[in-house]
C-alpha cells in the first residue's frame, strides 16, 4: 500500500519536459564530496574509534567531540543529497526532463548515506525507473508536490531537532551508536511515503474536525418567511442586556423561552440565539415572543 | 464564537438565501458554505452586517464575478432542491 502511494506520487519524475529552469543555486560543495566524506567514518570504524580508550585514536578528540564531528559529517551528506533531490524536482516542476536522469539524484543507486537506512525514496524512484505508474504531470506538480515537499521538510526538521537536542548530552548519555540510529531516522524522514502519510493523516484529522463541527451544527427550523426585522429586534435587545451586564434579564428571557437559565451572559446569549435559529422562523412566533418579552419588567425596552 | 447552521437540502436557492439572511440578522456574518451529502452547512462568525445584504448565486464554473456594488464573500457548495451545487456568496454594499 505504502509503496503503491510512493510509486504513484513519484511517477511524475518520468515525464517528458522542455528545458529546465534551475530551482536553486548550484551548491558550492559538490554533493559527491559531502557524501564522500562519510566513507572516512564508516559505522563500524567510527564506533570503534568512539569507544577507544585514548583520544589519540580519535585525532585527539574527546568521545563527545568525535561523536559531534561524525554526526555533523553525516548530516551534511544527507542534507546535500536531499537538496540535490529538491533541486531536481524543482527543475522538473518548471518543465525539465528528469525521467532518464534519476540516477543522478542518487535515488536509484541503492546506496543510502547511512548503511542500512534504506529510504522510501530509493524504492519509489526504482518503481518509477521501472515505469510502473503513469499519472497526470500537472496534477501532481501543481497540486501535490508543494504539499509533499513541505511535509518532507517538516518531518526532516522534526528528526533533526531531536538530534540537535540529543547532542547536548554527553557521550555516555548519547553515544555514537544511538546517534547513528537518529541519523538513519533523519535520512528516512525524507520519504515520499511518509510525506503522503502525514498529509493523509492531517487531511483525515481535518475532515474529522469538520465532520464534528457539522454534527454539532444547529438545525435551522422550517419556514422561508423573511423574519430579518423581528430577529434583529430581539437580538439587539439580547445584546443590550449583555452590554449592561443584566444577567438576571438574560436568565429570565432564557427561561421564558423554555431554556435552562444560567449565570453567564455570553452562554445565555448563545443559547437564546441558537433557540431562535432552531425554533423561531415565522413572523407570528417571533412577534409572540416579542410581546411576551415586552410584558416582563426586564423586557419593556425591547 | 459564531455558529454552524444546517439547512435542509430541499430548499430552493432563494429559500436558502432568505434563511441565511434571517440568521445573519442574529448578529452573525457568513464565512463559509458547504454541503454534507444531505444538507447545506453554513459557518458564521459573530458580527453585524447590513440587513438582507447577502446574495447567493449558482456558480458552476467557480468564477462568477460579483454583481455591481457587491463583493465576494466565499465560494463553496450547497444543497439546492436536493442536488449539490457550486455556489458563490456575495455581499451588497
Amino acid at each position: 500500500m505504502a509503496s503503491c502511494k510512493a510509486a504513484l506520487l513519484i511517477s511524475f519524475l518520468m515525464l517528458d519536459g522542455c528545458a529546465a529552469l534551475g530551482g536553486a543555486p548550484a551548491p558550492i560543495i559538490p554533493v559527491k564530496d559531502s557524501v564522500g566524506l562519510v566513507s572516512a567514518y564508516k559505522l563500524d570504524e567510527a564506533i570503534k574509534a568512539f569507544r577507544a580508550a585514548d583520544d589519540a585514536s580519535r585525532g585527539d578528540m574527546t568521545p563527545q567531540e568525535y561523536r559531534d564531528m561524525v554526526v555533523a559529517v553525516y548530516l551534511a551528506a544527507i542534507d546535500a543529497r536531499y537538496l540535490e533531490f529538491r533541486r531536481a524536482v524543482s527543475s522538473q516542476g518548471r518543465g525539465g526532463a528528469l525521467g532518464a536522469d534519476l540516477a543522478v539524484l542518487g535515488l536509484t543507486t541503492g546506496a543510502t548515506v547511512i548503511n542500512g537506512a534504506a529510504t522510501e525514496l530509493s524504492a519509489a524512484a526504482a518503481a518509477v525507473a521501472g515505469g510502473k505508474a503513469v499519472v497526470d504531470k500537472n496534477v501532481y506538480f501543481d497540486k501535490a508536490l508543494p504539499a509533499l515537499l513541505a511535509a518532507m521538510d517538516a518531518e526532516r526538521a522534526k528528526a533533526r531537532t531531536q538530534i540537535v537536542l540529543n547532542l547536548r548530552k554527553d557521550a555516555n548519555a548519547y553515544p555514537l551508536e544511538t546517534a547513528f540510529g537518529d541519523i538513519a531516522a533523519y535520512e528516512s524522514a525524507a520519504s515520499l511515503d511518509r510525506a503522503v502519510d502525514v498529509i493523509t493523516t492531517n487531511a483525515s484529522e481535518q475532515r474529522a474536525t469538520e465532520r464534528q463541527r457539522y454534527e454539532n451544527a444547529v438545525s435551522a427550523c422550517d419556514g422561508e418567511e423573511d423574519v430579518v426585522t423581528q430577529r434583529q429586534r430581539i437580538m439587539k435587545f439580547v445584546s443590550s442586556l449583555v452590554t449592561v451586564g443584566n444577567v438576571a434579564g438574560l436568565d429570565s428571557m432564557a427561561k421564558l423561552m423554555g431554556l435552562a437559565g444560567g449565570s453567564d451572559a455570553t452562554t445565555l446569549r448563545t443559547a437564546i440565539r441558537r433557540d431562535i435559529i432552531a425554533n423561531y422562523c415565522s413572523t407570528k412566533k417571533l412577534d409572540d415572543l416579542i410581546v411576551a418579552i415586552a410584558a416582563q419588567s426586564w423586557g419593556s425596552s425591547i | 464564537m459564531g455558529e454552524v447552521i444546517r439547512y435542509k437540502g430541499a430548499l430552493t436557492l432563494i429559500g436558502l438565501q432568505t434563511k441565511m439572511r434571517n440568521d445573519e440578522a442574529l448578529e452573525l456574518r457568513l464565512t463559509a458554505i458547504d454541503e454534507d451529502g444531505s444538507d447545506t452547512i453554513v459557518s458564521y462568525e459573530d458580527g453585524s452586517v447590513a440587513s438582507r445584504s447577502l446574495q447567493l448565486f449558482l456558480d458552476p464554473g467557480s468564477n462568477l464575478e460579483p454583481p455591481a456594488g457587491s463583493v465576494l464573500i466565499c465560494r463553496g457548495m450547497a444543497r439546492i432542491t436536493g442536488s449539490a451545487q457550486k455556489i458563490a456568496v456575495f455581499r451588497k454594499g
